[in-house]
C-alpha cells in the first residue's frame, strides 16, 4: 500500500464509522411514507440532513459523504490519470451501476462530478452488519484502483501485440 | 362559538416544521475585518517561530455567524498555519501538537480539515491534510467527527 493511501484509507473508515449511525424515521411531511431523507427534498426540515464530509486525497481522488438520519449518500471519484483510465473506468462503473439491484447498497446514477455513489438507510444497517458495509466500500476503494490500472496495462499490452501483428506483413 | 372553520389548523400544530434560517446558531456575527486581524496575528506568530500559539489562535475563534467570504478567510488562515507547522516539523511532531490542543479546538481543527479537504486548494495538499486527519482522529477519537456532523455552528 503506497504511503498517502493509508491515511486516506483510514479517515474514509473513521468518517464512515462515524456517518452510518442511522435509525427508522418515518417522513414527517407525508404520512406513513418511509424515504431516505438525503435523497429527498428537503426545504421543509433541514434539520434532517447532517454536515457533508469531503475527504481528498488529492484533485483526482476524492469521496463525498452525505449523513443524513435515516441514510448515507457515499459518492466516490475514483483516480482517472488519462483518458484511457478515464473510459475504463466509465465502463467498469456503468458495468455496475447496471446490476444495481444484486449490491444494495449501489445508487443507479452517481452523483455530479462523482463515479460512484452507494446508499445506505437505516434498512440495510438493520439487514447487515454496520462494520461489514465500511469495510466493503474501503476494500471496494482499494480494488477498483488495482482493477483499472491492471485493465489498462492488458489493453497496453494488446494493442502492443496487435500493432505487431498488423505491421509483420510489412516488414 | 366563532367561525372555526376559518382557523388555520397549521399555526397551531406543535411540531411545526423547522426552517433554514432557525437552524443558525445564535451567536454574535464576526466581521470580515476582525478575521483579517485574527489571521495578520497568526502569521506574526508563524513567523516568529510560535507554532502552536498560532494554532490556538486560529482555532478559538471560529467565525460561526459570517458571510461565505469571511469564513473562507478563516479557513486559509487555519490552512496556512497547518502547512506551516507540517514544513517545520516531521509528521511524528504533529501528534503532540494536537494534544496540546483542547477539546474544543480539536473539534474545530476536524472542522476545518473537512472544510479545506473541500476546496480545490486543500485537494491539492490532500496528503497534508490526511496526515492531520489521521493525527486528530487517533487523538481524539471519533467524537469530533459526529460532532463535526451535527453541530450547526458550520465554519
Amino acid at each position: 500500500m503506497s504511503q498517502s493511501l493509508k491515511p486516506y484509507l483510514t479517515a474514509v473508515r473513521s468518517s464512515l464509522t462515524a456517518a452510518i449511525c442511522l435509525e427508522d424515521f418515518s417522513s414527517q411531511v407525508i404520512e406513513r411514507h418511509n424515504r431516505p431523507e438525503i435523497e429527498v427534498d428537503n426545504s421543509h426540515n433541514p434539520e434532517l440532513i447532517l454536515n457533508p464530509m469531503v475527504i481528498a486525497r488529492n484533485e483526482n481522488e476524492k469521496i463525498l459523504i452525505e449523513p443524513s438520519i435515516n441514510s448515507v449518500r457515499i459518492s466516490i471519484k475514483i483516480k482517472q490519470a488519462d483518458e484511457i483510465e478515464q473510459i475504463l473506468v466509465h465502463k467498469f462503473t456503468r458495468f455496475l451501476t447496471s446490476r444495481a439491484e444484486n449490491f444494495f447498497i449501489l445508487r443507479r446514477v452517481p452523483i455530479k462530478g462523482y463515479d460512484i455513489s452507494f446508499l445506505v438507510t437505516n434498512i440495510h444497517t438493520e439487514q447487515m452488519l454496520k462494520d461489514k458495509l465500511v469495510d466493503f466500500i474501503i476494500e471496494f476503494m482499494e480494488d477498483v484502483d488495482k482493477e483499472i490500472s491492471e485493465m489498462k496495462l492488458f489493453l497496453n499490452a494488446r494493442a502492443r501485440v496487435i500493432a505487431e501483428a498488423y505491421l509483420t506483413p510489412f516488414d | 362559538m366563532e367561525d372555526w372553520r376559518r382557523i388555520d389548523i397549521d399555526a397551531l400544530e406543535p411540531e411545526k416544521h423547522l426552517s433554514k434560517e432557525e437552524l443558525i446558531p445564535d451567536l454574535p456575527p464576526v466581521s470580515y475585518e476582525e478575521v483579517q486581524a485574527v489571521s495578520k496575528q497568526c502569521r506574526t506568530a508563524l513567523s516568529s517561530g510560535q507554532f502552536l500559539q498560532a494554532l490556538a489562535l486560529a482555532l478559538e475563534s471560529p467565525p460561526y455567524v459570517a458571510d461565505e467570504r469571511t469564513k473562507n478567510l478563516h479557513a486559509e488562515t487555519v490552512f496556512e498555519v497547518l502547512c506551516s507547522i507540517k514544513n517545520n516539523h516531521s509528521s511524528s511532531d504533529l501528534g503532540d501538537f494536537v494534544k496540546q490542543l483542547d477539546r474544543r479546538q480539536q473539534d474545530t481543527l476536524i472542522k476545518y480539515l473537512y472544510k479545506n479537504m473541500g476546496t480545490p486548494y486543500g485537494a491539492k495538499q490532500g496528503g497534508l491534510l490526511l496526515t492531520w486527519f489521521e493525527k486528530a482522529v487517533e487523538i481524539g477519537g471519533l467524537g469530533p467527527i459526529v460532532r463535526y456532523m451535527t453541530d450547526r455552528r458550520t465554519v
